[in-house]
């Protein structure tokens, strides 16, 4: 099971967005996942706990030792499939 | 529930800076006892720390929202701004982007409202809408053209 955190400004609007997202890929790509949403605040925190961390806001931090995507394009729409299979790319 | 209908439609003609737009916004939703009176200053500063602004490459919209201990309910606010006005990038602070629609969100449930907040990404997505939102006046017609695409 791979352990995905993912973070926005307050953890609470479009994290839910990009963690529903993630989520229907991840079952139509029969990855087993268990998402986490936080604020970004919270991430330094938690990260070593998981395999993966995705943001929508701008997020680097040189401490946090995960791969970090970016999911901006999963609210915008433009290149969203590609961010996509960047996710899952991470997973397998 | 979400509260929303077209008494929450600011339509604004003159140009303003991004602080006025928000704080008409969040004081319209205070008037109606939807959000608390610290709800304004909490959009400020988490639009400081955390931008909202979404480029389309099109028709920019902006999402502000805020934590939701400073939401006493549920509900939506839209302003359509004639003159566009500099919001920064969510995923870029250091750069702006002009908005001409933003979506003042008050939510009052960590990690739900979700079919609401799919609506309201998909509805960034379409710029055929937006165009049609931020060519007119009059907020009844924005109201007729968001009320099913946003709650």
């Amino acid at each position: 099971m791979k352990r995905i955190l993912i973070a926005c400004g307050n953890g609470v609007a479009t994290s839910t967005v990009v963690a529903s997202k993630i989520k229907d890929k991840c079952e139509a790509e029969g990855i087993a996942v268990n998402v986490v949403q936080c604020k970004l605040l919270e991430v330094e925190s938690k990260a070593s706990d998981f395999d993966l961390l995705v943001t929508t806001g701008k997020y680097s931090n040189d401490d946090i030792n995960i791969p970090v995507v970016g999911a901006i394009a999963l609210l915008t729409g433009i290149n969203e499939e590609e961010t996509l299979e960047n996710i899952v790319s991470h997973l397998k | 529930m979400t509260n929303y209908n077209e008494s929450q439609i600011i339509v604004i003609e003159e140009e303003l800076p991004k602080e006025e737009v928000l704080q008409k916004m969040a004081k319209l939703l205070e008037s109606k006892k939807l959000v608390k009176d610290t709800y304004l200053n909490a959009i400020l500063e988490r639009e400081k720390t955390y931008p909202t602004g979404i480029d389309t490459e099109g028709i920019n919209v902006a999402i502000p929202h805020c934590d939701i201990a400073n939401v006493n309910e549920a509900a939506l606010c839209v302003g359509v701004l004639k003159h566009p006005v500099e919001f920064a990038k969510m995923d870029d602070p250091d750069t702006n982007i002009k908005v001409s629609m933003v979506i003042m969100m008050a939510l009052t449930e960590p990690h739900g409202h979700i079919e609401m907040l799919q609506k309201i990404i998909a509805l960034i997505q379409d710029q055929d809408i937006l165009s049609k939102i931020t060519m007119t006046n009059d907020p009844k017609i924005v109201f007729d053209l968001t009320k099913d695409k946003l709650i």
